[in-house]
């Protein structure tokens, strides 16, 4: 395994920014878009918009950690952030699975990448799972004042598969538009120039 | 008032087992209002009093005015003053570390916590480079400018991704360069040597540090016990 180098830390750094920034827009585009304050489907903007600095970083640096590292960065920053502790362990956990997929196609096959960027964007899944036990508090809540729970449950409940089976095909669906999407825009623009 | 960088990353470390544990009551209010007092110490009044203040008002909400309102109102009000109060203690602790930290004494916190380098240096060049970006786009705009195109909102909500494309791909290109030129003079620096590093800053543990410990060991003990 080759190991990585100042200028490839670096660089990691600086696409994680850009990357970072991708996903703050695609976040904001969820919550906007999306009517109801939810912000469910921001993991699926987000996939959507960051593609292109994804697929850049995986084919410039082209060694095993950039894009586990890419995953250590946005879990320092849920952490710092004041997200929820499981929250980081996402980003963790699927950032090392999706380095080792893009290992797989020597950091550029294209459609290994692309599958590695579907994993790694479950890791942006994070953020939300304090919804699901913001609701239980929310529930208990309800329950401890005697309001009319039961209905209040079953409604919430019901909603619950659906609402997380659109959540991951959306997420699946707008990983592989975005993904492709910035793998054209690098075959257009850098491969050619030989920033690659 | 200053801490170390440590002393904050386990103060955060402390509201986010506070989060996960869902511990409310006194143990809550009082971390609250240690925080608030951090940034008050810190000469942060203001956002510590509005801290303290929308605190006071989520527990109001929830003690007094709750049970006395219909279901629907009953159910946005629970929103607001039992789930996200939930989440208050570790924004703060989030807030106050960024706040009152600068990216110098942060690296010397984490580098002292024997974070590996291959980590450490992505992360510095990240926070570094942040502001760069938002320099970059407005430079990037202005170019769009003097061209004419992308003058108004609407050209942008009619071809979105031509706008995308049109702004991240100069500032990927400019990223890469900057990324160049920074590698070159953190390898001047010295970055890839072994040796000890020395820095500007000074951090270490000192009374205040200490006493921060020991009022959230027995936060963490008082949990246990009760």
């Amino acid at each position: 395994m080759k190991k990585l180098k100042v200028g490839d830390l670096v660089n990691i750094g600086v696409f994680s920014a850009l990357y970072f920034v991708c996903l703050s827009v695609g976040t904001l585009l969820g919550v906007v878009l999306i009517p109801g304050g939810t912000h469910i489907f921001a993991p699926s903007f987000a996939a959507l918009l960051s593609g292109v600095v994804y697929m850049f970083l995986v084919t410039k640096v082209k060694k095993f950690g950039a894009v586990s590292i890419l995953g250590i960065i946005l879990a320092l920053f849920y952490f710092v952030s004041g997200h929820f502790g499981p929250t980081f362990l996402a980003s963790l956990i699927f950032g090392f699975l999706a380095d080792f997929v893009a290992r797989k196609g020597n950091y550029i096959n294209d459609k290994w990448n692309l599958l590695s960027y579907f994993i790694f964007s479950l890791g942006n899944l994070g953020p939300i799972l304090p919804m699901w036990f913001m609701k239980e508090a929310y529930i208990q809540s309800l329950v401890e004042r005697g309001k009319d729970s039961s209905y209040i449950t079953n409604i919430l409940t019901s909603f619950e598969w659906p609402v997380i089976t659109a959540v991951l095909v959306s997420l699946l669906v707008f990983s592989i538009v975005g993904g492709v999407f910035g793998q054209k825009m690098m075959k257009k623009h850098f491969s050619k120039a030989g920033l690659v | 008032m200053k801490l170390d960088p440590r002393t904050k990353l386990f103060i955060l470390l402390w509201c986010n087992y506070l989060l996960v544990a869902q511990i409310r009551g006194m143990l809550e209010v009082a971390t609250v209002v240690f925080l608030a007092f951090l940034f008050i110490l810190a000469r942060k009044e203001k956002s510590g009093l509005i801290y303290l203040f929308s605190y006071f008002v989520m527990l109001m909400t929830d003690y007094f005015i709750i049970d006395r309102v219909g279901e629907t109102l009953a159910m946005i009000l629970i929103f607001f003053a039992v789930s996200l109060r939930l989440l208050l203690p570790t924004m703060m602790a989030g807030v106050y570390l960024m706040q009152t930290t600068s990216l110098g004494e942060l690296t010397l916190g984490l580098q002292k916590l024997k974070i590996p380098e291959s980590v450490l240096i992505p992360v510095v060049v990240t926070v570094r480079f942040l502001p760069t970006i938002k320099q970059d786009y407005q430079h990037i705009r202005d170019a769009m400018k003097f061209r004419g195109i992308f003058l108004s909102g609407g050209d942008m909500i009619k071809r979105p991704i031509l706008f995308f494309e049109y702004i991240l791909i100069p500032m990927m290109m400019s990223a890469g360069e900057t990324a160049q030129d920074l590698t070159v003079a953190s390898l001047a620096k010295g970055i890839s040597r072994k040796n000890k590093k020395t820095s500007i800053n000074q951090i270490g543990f000192h009374s205040k540090d200490v006493a921060c410990f020991i009022l959230i060991l027995g936060f963490i003990f008082l949990h246990h016990i009760l």
